[in-house]
């Protein structure tokens, strides 16, 4: 298990989906091997996905840039380790 | 400018928007430095919401994994040189809209 703390880059997301976005990070990497991305972003969508409804969206990586379009109140960028973690949930699914 | 060719990993875009947003890749490495992955988002995700409308989503990036939900004929996984690219638009509905996991894995890290 990785000790290292969570440092929140940028969010417009209530504190408590905050740490649930954490929480679901820490689970995603007890159960994946850090380079194993994809499943760490899959676990991590699934788990939002399940507990916020559908449309989540998840980038993790140690090396990337993206530009979107999110639903307010649903966005964090958060580092963990050498990770780095964008959760948010598409601007259509508002409407 | 980055003679590479571009590599389509995944996807289930139609041939003419494949190219459209290759062509837009290519034209983000020429206006910006490669490792400015964020203008280069940036600028194919701001072209693809004028042309198609919005809301499109762009990452790029040499090491990521993601997991996302989009509209079916709206997703693009490709590569030019070492760069590789996430294109998608979200559904409006859930009919309409299927899940992806996209990465790319790169344990021996030759980087810089």
């Amino acid at each position: 298990m990785l000790e290292g703390k969570a440092v929140i880059e940028d969010t417009d997301m209530p504190d408590k989906m905050q740490i649930q976005a954490m929480a679901s990070a820490y689970e995603a990497l007890d159960l994946y091997d850090v380079f194993d991305c994809t499943s760490i972003a899959a676990h991590i969508k699934k788990e939002f996905d399940t507990k916020y409804g559908s449309g989540w969206q998840c980038v993790v990586g140690s090396s990337f840039g993206c530009f979107f379009t999110h639903s307010k109140g649903t966005f964090v960028y958060f580092t963990l380790e050498t990770l780095n973690f964008l959760i948010f949930k598409g601007a259509s699914y508002l409407i | 400018m980055l003679e590479g060719k571009a590599v389509v990993r995944e996807t289930d875009m139609p041939e003419g928007m494949q190219s459209y947003v290759m062509e837009l890749a290519h034209q983000a490495l020429d206006a910006h430095e490669v490792s400015d992955c964020q203008s280069i988002a940036h600028f194919i995700k701001q072209k693809l919401d004028e042309a198609y409308g919005p809301a499109w989503n762009s990452v790029v990036g040499k090491d990521f994994g993601s997991c996302i939900t989009h509209l079916c004929g709206s997703f693009i996984f490709f590569r030019v040189e070492m760069m590789e690219f996430l294109i998608f638009k979200d559904g409006k509905n859930f009919t309409e809209s299927r899940e992806e996991a996209i990465g790319v894995l790169q344990k021996a890290r030759n980087c810089d």
